[in-house]
């Protein structure tokens, strides 16, 4: 009867499975159903009454998700999440808003962050390898000697975004948006940047042998850059 | 079997006032709270859990209670709620509150 009480419970919490506060309320239940169960069977009910009566005490579902609910906003605004270290590959991100999170050293290899919201969040020695990014909010989102190779990247936000020691060779920001972004120390050989609009960007001490600008519009301070690093800015707009 | 419904739902609106004053006697776990107003009410009200659990979160999303993991017993935790000082003025204006609307109500019923 126990093993079923067990059940029932995490049957209750089955798909809230990913946040803390679900499993801390799932135990916090259990621990209290346990309790009423023995005391029922104490005062002399048989394990199926203790049971029943044990279960119908957890009254609406509805309002114990609820519950879980309240938390659970307050947890995504507050809380930073640190996925640090861990294999996470091929993970489903889509949509989630992780303000400040540490993604450090970790597997994420084929993950999709489409449609989430990573401001301030660090990549630090992540494997990102072919991820995908599209319409992801990577305002002060820092990659550092991060792995984002045959990553796809489509209409994200790139607001004071920092790319430090990665390796972006080859890769496509074709139609993108960068706002005092920084790439420093990064290979972007062959990289394109075909129809990009650049304001205010950096590239520090990055490797810009062969990329690609054509058709794409940048202010006058990354032209000026850009050209001193003799990078092909013949099909560039100045805005 | 109606009338035992709506007496229920009556109450149910003043579940957050029962955990406060209970609090004030003391930090308590989840259980114990449910077997107190048992007890208290003369085993005429048996909270649900997810009643207590929803008045629980919501009194803590507000501050006026706070919680933290007791030392495991009988193979489990407890999580403890401790009643804060914004609890304790709740309590009392919910109190307050309740006496008047009791008067009214005394008068109209």
């Amino acid at each position: 009867m126990i093993e079923k009480l067990h059940a029932h419970v995490h049957g209750i919490f089955a798909p809230y499975q990913n946040a803390k506060t679900a499993k801390e309320l799932e135990e916090e239940l259990l621990q209290n159903l346990l309790e009423k169960y023995n005391d029922h069977k104490r005062k002399g009910a048989s394990e199926e009454e203790a049971y029943k009566l044990t279960v119908d005490s957890i009254g609406e579902v509805s309002e114990l998700v609820d519950a879980l609910n309240l938390q659970y906003n307050e947890l995504e605004q507050a809380i930073k999440m640190d996925y640090s270290k861990q294999r996470l590959l091929d993970s489903d991100f889509r949509s989630v808003s992780v303000h400040d999170g540490k993604f450090n050293s970790c597997d994420l290899s084929r993950s999709d962050f489409s449609h989430s919201d990573l401001t301030g969040s660090t990549f630090k020695s992540t494997n990102l390898s072919n991820c995908i990014f599209e319409n992801v909010n990577l305002t002060s989102t820092l990659f550092k000697s991060a792995n984002l190779k045959g990553v796809t990247l489509k209409n994200n936000n790139y607001n004071k975004t920092h790319f430090k020691g990665c390796n972006l060779t080859g890769l496509i920001f074709d139609g993108e948006s960068f706002n005092q972004t920084v790439f420093e120390g990064c290979s972007l050989k062959k990289a394109s940047f075909r129809d990009a609009t650049l304001t205010n960007v950096q590239f520090r001490m990055s490797d810009l042998k062969k990329i690609d600008f054509t058709g794409a519009a940048m202010d006058k301070l990354t032209y000026i850059f850009l050209n001193g690093a003799k990078v092909d800015l013949s099909g560039v707009t100045i805005i | 079997m109606i009338q035992r419904k709506l007496s229920s739902d009556l109450l149910r609106g003043h579940v957050d006032t029962m955990i406060l004053k209970l609090l004030q006697s003391g930090d308590k776990y989840g259980y114990e709270i449910s077997k107190l107003i048992y007890v208290s009410s003369n085993e005429q009200y048996e909270i649900k859990e997810a009643t207590m659990y929803s008045s629980l979160k919501r009194l803590e999303k507000d501050g006026c209670i706070l919680s933290y993991w007791g030392d495991a017993t009988q193979g489990g935790r407890r999580k403890y709620y401790k009643i804060t000082p914004l609890g304790e003025d709740t309590y009392r204006q919910n109190k307050n509150d309740w006496e008047q609307a009791k008067q009214i109500l005394e008068r109209l019923l």
